[in-house]
């Protein structure tokens, strides 16, 4: 085994990039700031996919934006706004519930061997039961 | 090198600026310059040269018409897929109308089926035919564009089989000022009499028909106009709706002169020197090739201009 292909375990990462970043917007950060955050928190993204999530995020109200002008150069700065914040504490619990049923489901049949699985028709009958079973 | 970085994020810069609608250009690509230069710094930091340092973070934000797209939420670059399907719907749609002309023709019908729209072809002379050709040819194409864009809606931009926006790079400006110049030279004099001209026993004499040569004056109008145009593109580095509504209107002057040149009856008119069987065939190769040219060209800036318009409503 290689380990899991670098593609997969991107998509896996991109699906909670949104949450990730409004995480770490309650302290103001510029974009390329932002990059360097997720990287090393192991959310590798490039300024091309971030940068339209932050415009999306700013345009729902979730994100507010200004530029700084006080350093060498400017640089424009998000921070969550308080819809940020109700949107991901809201994500974040949507989060740890399937992050729960995805465990669930790993823990259960994970380890699953195929010899143990039933043929076909023997399975539609094992579900068939268990759903009587599970009546009233 | 170094002197090639600024022109490559610029570059860059402007084609995402083109790509995008007016309202959030100038704010998205200044966020974006920024996050360019922030990049580049870390680069270099990290032991990158300037130029590896700019590909990088440039690299870092994928093409231009993706980003654009990403941001504006709807294509806006036309994708392959639809540019195809109009292409395929034009052959169709041209194929079908020219067998219905040709039958009609060979059918030896005088009365149009669909006045303007479907009817015989004009056989003689060879040029008519031709002429017949090309009309049935931008009937199919106008009404395809026209369904396109309503197919499209809001999003007319993105549906149409190009992208609506020009490149208009300031080299591309400082080109047609040169040649904008050229041409108003040579349909000028002293250029015009030596360009279109005879010499015959050392003596010059100017062909061009009266006809013809009134309608200088109109293209040095449009001339000028274009030549405005290339102007404020070079001074206001972007597509804009003046630099795109004086393209349009040089563009529809330009076709009503050429529409005008091909209905003058004489293009050239040769010295009594010359005898008059060389005169009549030279005037015929003189005028083939001029209606050639005019209806060519006619025919290239009718889609120019739908082009123009389209835009123009797109950054209205």
């Amino acid at each position: 085994m290689e380990g899991l292909d670098p593609r997969l375990e991107g998509e896996l990462r991109r699906g909670v990039l949104q949450l990730v970043t409004l995480a770490l917007l309650e302290t103001p950060r510029y974009g390329y700031d932002l990059v360097r955050l997720l990287g090393r928190a192991g959310f590798e993204v490039e300024e091309g996919t971030l940068y339209p999530i932050l415009r999306r995020l700013e345009q729902q109200g979730t994100l507010s934006s200004e530029w700084d002008t006080s350093g060498a150069r400017p640089r424009r700065y998000y921070r969550l706004s308080d819809a940020g914040r109700a949107l991901r504490d809201e994500m974040a619990d949507a989060w740890r519930r399937v992050r729960e049923a995805t465990d669930a489901v790993l823990d259960n049949h994970a380890h699953d061997r195929p010899a143990e699985r039933l043929p076909r028709e023997k399975s539609h009958a094992h579900e068939k039961n268990h759903a009587q079973e599970k009546r009233p | 090198v170094t002197r090639t970085l600024p022109a490559e994020r610029q570059e860059y810069l402007d084609r995402l600026r083109d790509l995008l609608p007016a309202r959030e250009s100038r704010r998205v690509v200044e966020e974006i310059d920024a996050m360019i230069l922030d990049r580049v710094e870390s680069a270099e930091q990290d032991g990158a040269t300037p130029v590896e340092a700019e590909r990088r973070a440039i690299a870092a934000l994928g093409p231009p018409e993706a980003l654009a797209d990403q941001i504006v939420g709807t294509p806006v670059t036309v994708d392959l897929a639809t540019r195809r399907s109009f292409v395929r719907w034009l052959s169709v749609v041209f194929a079908g109308h020219l067998l219905l002309s040709v039958v009609l023709t060979a059918a030896g019908g005088e009365e149009s089926v669909l006045p303007r729209l479907l009817g015989p072809l004009p056989t003689e002379p060879w040029i008519a035919f031709v002429g017949g050709v090309l009309a049935v040819f931008l009937i199919d194409l106008g009404a395809l564009f026209a369904v396109f864009a309503l197919r499209a809606g809001r999003r007319m931009a993105a549906a149409l089989p190009w992208n609506l926006r020009p490149a208009w790079a300031p080299r591309d400006s400082v080109l047609s000022l040169v040649v904008l110049a050229v041409v108003a030279a040579v349909f000028n004099p002293p250029v015009r009499d030596v360009v279109f001209a005879i010499r015959h026993d050392g003596t010059s004499t100017p062909i061009l028909a009266a006809d013809l040569v009134a309608l200088v004056p109109w293209v040095n109008v449009l001339l000028a106009v274009a030549a405005v145009r290339n102007v404020i593109t070079l001074v206001r580095r972007r597509v804009g709706p003046l630099a795109v509504g004086l393209d349009a209107l040089g563009t529809l002057g330009t076709v009503a002169v050429l529409v005008a040149a091909v209905a003058r009856p004489d293009y050239v008119r040769l010295p009594p020197t010359v005898d008059s069987h060389t005169a009549a065939i030279l005037a015929d190769l003189a005028t083939r090739g001029l209606l050639l040219v005019f209806v060519l060209a006619a025919f290239f800036l009718s889609i120019r201009l739908v082009r123009r318009v389209m835009l123009l409503r797109h950054l209205a």
